[in-house]
This record gives structure tokens, C-alpha cells and sequence, in this order.
């Protein structure tokens, strides 16, 4: 089964005239326009947030890392030193530096390890209840547990693609890898994972 | 789980407020909140400049709190200062207790840092000298003051600034430094810490670091910052004469028998060559940095009357930091209010040594006493009795973390860092050294050579102070790459 994609573009409140491209926004975003990050970010930040959790497997610091990466544009976009955006859409360097605040978040607060340790040692919660938080962080917890066997340049790719919901190329540009080099490193992991319960998850990726 | 579950979990979902992150972001550009992780954390030197404000509002606050620590009467305030550091780390996300072992409290802070990370233990004190007459201020030592460049108050330089370097350092990371960084901030420095051995004793393990930083000594000049590397020891000395076990007229026996001062003056002569170096023969004395320390900033900066000349051979600085002095600094006798026609029968003096770096306080004890006993004329009777002592210390700023230290402060103030000795002593440092001798030393400042620190009108200069915070980050930062 194919996840649904829940992480469509936004609606902007304009309904009438067309909505303006990520590109043109950002091209006024670079010029110090709050009103160009605002439609942004009301665009893309559940996107984000919900990557983000997908990373953490918490939704408290999904948020905190939101909050960090849309900063960490708007900061730059202040300064001047934000660079072109070189794709139509904003998506996938807003996950690539969602990824990396949650990299540094992990790292920082060795959440990961004392995490999945803890999980581990409990027996699993059923899912009848998996829409409840807690019961979704824990799920969550288990999946990236099982995804940090991965080695580093093959989890990347299945977190943009399966966890971001970038499309193959969208994950290429995020990570400046050729398409081919996805495909193959996502073939790779599928390969790795096949006999973990994750396997279904990672199937519903792209079609290889 | 099967396919279904997971698409269960990818179901996403909305910011619980969307709105108020999204102010919250707007605002934290001109804010100064830098969010998590080191994505975010481009550029430390602009955090310190959002935070500064803050920072320095922290400062006014605090050295509005009289907490004198060698005043009983002030207790409760060197509490209430204690509080307020605590407080101020509580909020950056510590984890804060405040320690007391029978003396002044005491505060310490830990903030974790990234796994692997090296520790770094940052030192200031919250108590304060005695303020003197305030009316001999220009303004009022408790109400922090500016005045050209200077932040006037008791406290604004030593330490309550150095404490604020600190401060500043922690809130442009948001309290989430990149390094482990444990906060060390003690209430009796300046009544020569009393309780540091047992705080020590106790809480020693908590301060353990890969580098210690003390932000309570002395910079080169304004605008120019020093690592302290060389401090002199301390050695003091009790020596009692006596010639007679009564007072004798001195008319009746004047010019026969000897008193007990002109013994005493003559023994104390002895310590010192007609040039005024030190006489005493097996002090150590070492090699100083090659600093121009010129005469006139050394009369200004001393005070020292109009003809009266310096003592001593050798540079400047290495008279002041790396060759031993002896000073009398007090004798017991007659005063003059009550002066009679009376041979003096007992006199009594006391000697403060400072010991260059690598002698230790009993030896010199030991061959001061020796000669003392070597000059003692007429044959008077002579007991020499040692009193306390405190260890020479050399900090080498030798290393990885050295030179990381090195290049921050360098880039952070403009111009490198004078590595400097100082000719008091800093009893924690030489102690830490005991408890956690792997731990590099590096002793930075906010006090400069006009801060007139333990003086009315102490200041603190407001550019060397962004300098020092700037300083402190940066270093913290590049500490963590290392």
C-alpha cells in the first residue's frame, strides 16, 4: 500500500489569482520580504513538521526543529546570504535542513540511543491505539531505530523519500546526487531491510 | 506491522500552532533565540550581539546586590546573589544546585552537550569586595552607571562580569552549547575561599573538564586581552625578638643593651640588597615573557609618589611575576602615642613572601627563616614561627585546546593575547590543578589595568566586555569541532 500523501502543497489564501511559485517567492524572500516567508511557511511547515517527527519519532522536538530550520531561512533571507533556490519548489532543502537540525538534535541530546534502548525493552503497544501520541512516537521510535542500521548515504535517501515524501528527483536535488545513485541506494536499503517489519513501509516508496 | 498500520503512522498532522511559530520565527531574527542544533547556530558572534542586551541588563541586576562576603551583615545578600545566578541558568535549561559547605554558597550549572564532546568548566565568583566610603564614588557602588565607555559599580568587573561573559556565552547558544559546559560560580573569593577545599571535596567530581576557565583575572591593557599563565605563591612569616624580659630605663642602660627593635629593624634589613632586590640567597626565580611594561603606565597604574624609585634588577614584569619579593607588612611594638624612655624587650613582624612560579611556600619559609637566624645580631633571641602559605602556579597554554583558545580570542578581540603572569595568586587555581590536573587552565578577564578592581569607582570597559563574550563563545564553539 502506497502511504497517503499527506504532504501536498499547501493552499494559499488567494484563492482568486494563481498562486505565486515557491521560486518567485523565494526570489522576494532573498530581498527581505516577511510576506514572501509567511506564504512559505504556511505552504511547506507541515510538511516539515511532519518529516521532522518522522525523524525524531517526538513530536515536542519535531516541533522545536520546525521552528529551527524555517529560523534558520528567515535568518539568512535577513542577512543576505540566502542562495538562489535552484528547483520550482522550496520542499526539498527545507526537509534537507530539517534533517540536518534533526541530526544535530539527536547527536546533542543522545535522545536517539536512550530512546530506541527504552523501546526495545518494552514490549510492543498494540497499534489499535497507534492514533494516540504517545502511541505514534512509540511506532515511530521503532521504525528509526530499524532505519539507523542503514548506513549514512542510504538513510538519507530513505528519509527524504519514504519519511519527506520527496519524489526520486526532488531527493537527488536535496542531496545533490544524481537519480541513478537514488534508485540504487534506495534498491540497496529496500534490500537490507527485506526481512524487517519496516519492509512494507519501504515498499510504499517510490517505485523502484 | 502491515501496510496499513504504516500508513496509520505517516498520517500527519498539523503545528499545534502554526500562527505562533510562525511569530515566533519572525521574531527570533531580531530577537536573538537561535534554535536548536548547530544548523542554526551560523554565526555565534551575531548571537552575542542579540544577547548582550540582555546580558548587560543581568549585570546591572546583580551588581545591584551588595553581596560583600566579608561582611556578616551582607549574609543574606551574598544568598540573594547566589539566587540570581542560579536562576539565570535555570532558565537557560541547566541543571543548577546551589552548594554551601559551611561558608559562602556557591553555584553550580551543567549543561550537556553533543555526545563526544569535550567538557568545559566556566569559573567566576558573585561576591564582591567592601565598597569603602561611597562617598568617595562618583556614583553609587550598588546602582550599575555609565559613563563613557565604563559600566561603574562594585562587582561590574570583578566578578560579577566575569560571571556575565559566561552568561552571555550560554544564552547565544540558547543554552544549548556545543560543548559540555559545567558553570562554577562561588560566593567567597574575595575573603581567599575559605570552603573551597570542602566544596572541592564534595562536589569536585561535578567540575571535572577538559579545560577550566577562570574569568576572574587580568587583561593586558584596554582592548588588548592576556591568558594568565604564571601566578606567584604566597608564604608568610612570624618573627619575634626579644633581649630582655622586662622594659629597662634607657637612659640607665641605653648604649649597652641591645632592645628588641634594634634587632629586629637590623634582621629585616637583611632581606634586601642596597638596590632593594632580594637578598635571600635559594629563592627561585624565572624567566618572564618579554613584555614592555614602560615606567610611566607602571607610576600611573602604581601610584607610587613622585621621586620615590622601583626596587629590584631584571624586567619589569619578571619582577612582578616571576622573581620572589618580601615585604614586612607589620610589626608589633610600642607606638609612638605611648613611647617612653624604655629599652624595648620584645618585637614582632610579619612577612609576606610571594614565591615565583616553581617554588614552593615551605621551602621559601625554610631558607628565609635560615637567613633571618643568620643575622641575627647581639645574640638576641629569635623565634621564627611560618604561617600560612599558598602555591605558585604555572597554567601552560600548551595544546589543541590551547591553541583553539588562542585563535578565538584572537579573532574575537582583534589582536592576539598576551600570555602574562600576575603577582598575586589565585589559591583556586593552583587547587583545581590538584582535583583535575589533565584540565587545561586558561585564565581569561574582563578586569583591564584601569578598572581600579577592590577600589572606589571599579569599572567595567563595555567594548572589552562584548570582546571577552565574544571571546568565550567563539572558543566554546570551536571547541566543539575539536
Amino acid at each position: 500500500m502506497v502511504p497517503t500523501k499527506g504532504l501536498a502543497v499547501g493552499q494559499d489564501a488567494t484563492e482568486g489569482a494563481p498562486a505565486p511559485s515557491d521560486r518567485e517567492l523565494w526570489e522576494q524572500l532573498r530581498a527581505g520580504r516577511e510576506a514572501a516567508f509567511t506564504t512559505l511557511f504556511l505552504r511547506h511547515n507541515k510538511a516539515v513538521y511532519n518529516f521532522a517527527f518522522r525523524m525524531v519519532a517526538s513530536w515536542s522536538q519535531a516541533e522545536e526543529i520546525t521552528q529551527a530550520a524555517f529560523t534558520t531561512v528567515w535568518r539568512r533571507a535577513r542577512s543576505g546570504e540566502l542562495d538562489p533556490l535552484e528547483r520550482d519548489t522550496a520542499r526539498p532543502l527545507l526537509l534537507w535542513l530539517a534533517r540536518h537540525e534533526a541530526l544535530s538534535l539527536i547527536r546533542s541530546r543522545q535522545r536517539r540511543a536512550r530512546l530506541v534502548r527504552k523501546i526495545t525493552d518494552q514490549p510492543t503497544a498494540g497499534t489499535d491505539n497507534i492514533r494516540s501520541w504517545a502511541a505514534h512516537e512509540d511506532s515511530m521510535a521503532r521504525v528509526t531505530q530499524v532505519l539507523s542500521r542503514l548506513p549514512e548515504s542510504q538513510r538519507a535517501v530513505v528519509e527524504l523519500v519514504v519519511l519527506g515524501e520527496l519524489d526520486l528527483a526532488e531527493c537527488g536535488q536535496a542531496l545533490d546526487i544524481a537519480l541513478g545513485t537514488v534508485k540504487s541506494r534506495l534498491s540497496r536499503a529496500r534490500s537490507k531491510l527485506a526481512t524487517t517489519d519496516v519492509a512494507a513501509l519501504l515498499s510504499g516508496g517510490d517505485p523502484a | 506491522m502491515t501496510s496499513e498500520e504504516w500508513g496509520h503512522l505517516l498520517e500527519p498532522r498539523e503545528l499545534p500552532d502554526e500562527q505562533r511559530m510562525l511569530r515566533a520565527v519572525l521574531a527570533s531574527v531580531s530577537a536573538g533565540s537561535t534554535g536548536v542544533g548547530s544548523g542554526a547556530m551560523t554565526d555565534v558572534l551575531a548571537a552575542v550581539d542579540r544577547v548582550l542586551p540582555s546580558v548587560r541588563a543581568d549585570l546591572e541586576r546583580l551588581v545591584a546586590i551588595p553581596s560583600i562576603s566579608s561582611d556578616p551583615d551582607h549574609g543574606g545578600d551574598v544568598e540573594a546573589s547566589a539566587a540570581y545566578v542560579a536562576e539565570r541558568l535555570r532558565e537557560l535549561g541547566g541543571q543548577v544546585e546551589i552548594v554551601a559547605e559551611g561558608g559562602k554558597p556557591a553555584v553550580i550549572g551543567r549543561f550537556r552537550g553533543p555526545e563526544g564532546a569535550p567538557t568545559v568548566t566556566l569559573y567566576a565568583h558573585h561576591d564582591v569586595q567592601p565598597v569603602g566610603d561611597p562617598a568617595q564614588w562618583t556614583s553609587r557602588p550598588f546602582t550599575a552607571t555609565q559613563r563613557g565607555d565604563r559600566l561603574f559599580g562594585r562587582g561590574a568587573a570583578d566578578d560579577k562580569g566575569g560571571f556575565g561573559v559566561h552568561l552571555a556565552a550560554l544564552r547565544a547558544f540558547d543554552g544549548k552549547p556545543p560543548v559540555h559546559v559545567t558553570v562554577f560560580v562561588e560566593g567567597e573569593e574575595e575573603i581567599g575561599s575559605p570552603t573551597l577545599p570542602a566544596i572541592f571535596e564534595r562536589h569536585g567530581d561535578k567540575l571535572a573538564c577538559d579545560v577550566f576557565v577562570i574569568a576572574d583575572s587580568g587583561n593586558w591593557a584596554q582592548g588588548e586581552p592576556a591568558f594568565t599563565t604564571t601566578l606567584r605563591g604566597m608564604a608568610e612569616l612570624y618573627v619575634e625578638v626579644a633581649t630582655l624580659d622586662h622594659g629597662l630605663h634607657s637612659g640607665q642602660f641605653g648604649g649597652l643593651v641591645p632592645d628588641a627593635l634594634l634587632v629586629l629593624t637590623r634582621m629585616l634589613a637583611s632581606l634586601h640588597d642596597e638596590d632593594g632586590s632580594v637578598a635571600v640567597a635559594g629563592l627561585v626565580a624565572g624567566a618572564a615573557p618579554d613584555l614592555d611594561y614602560p615606567e610611566d603606565r607602571l607610576r600611573a597604574e602604581s601610584g607610587v609618589l613622585p621621586g620615590v624609585r622601583f626596587i629590584g634588577t631584571g624586567s619589569v614584569v619578571s619582577r612582578m611575576w616571576t622573581q620572589p619579593a618580601i615585604t614586612v607588612i607589620g610589626i608589633d611594638t610600642v607606638p609612638v602615642a605611648q613611647a617612653s624612655n624604655t629599652l624595648i624587650p620584645r618585637a614582632r613582624a610579619k612577612l609576606s613572601i610571594r614565591i615565583a612560579p616553581g617554588d614552593k611556600a615551605e621551602r621559601a619559609q625554610g631558607l628565609v627563616s635560615e637567613h633571618l637566624h643568620r643575622h641575627v645580631p647581639f645574640g638576641a633571641q629569635v623565634t621564627i614561627t611560618p604561617g600560612a602559605g599558598g602555591p605558585a602556579s604555572r597554567m601552560p597554554l600548551e595544546g589543541r585546546y590551547a591553541d583553539i583558545a588562542r585563535a578565538a580570542f584572537t579573532e574575537a578581540w582583534g589582536i592576539a593575547p598576551v600570555e602574562m603572569g600576575m603577582g598575586g595568586s589565585i589559591p583556586l587555581a593552583g587547587m583545581f590543578q590538584q582535583l583535575h590536573p589533565d584540565a587545561l587552565v586558561v585564565a581569561s578577564a574582563v578586569v583591564d589595568p584601569d578598572s581600579r578592581m577592590h577600589s572606589t569607582d571599579e569599572s567595567l570597559h563595555l567594548g572589552d566586555f562584548e570582546k571577552a563574550c565574544k571571546a568565550e563563545a567563539l572558543f566554546l564553539q570551536r571547541l566543539a569541532g575539536a
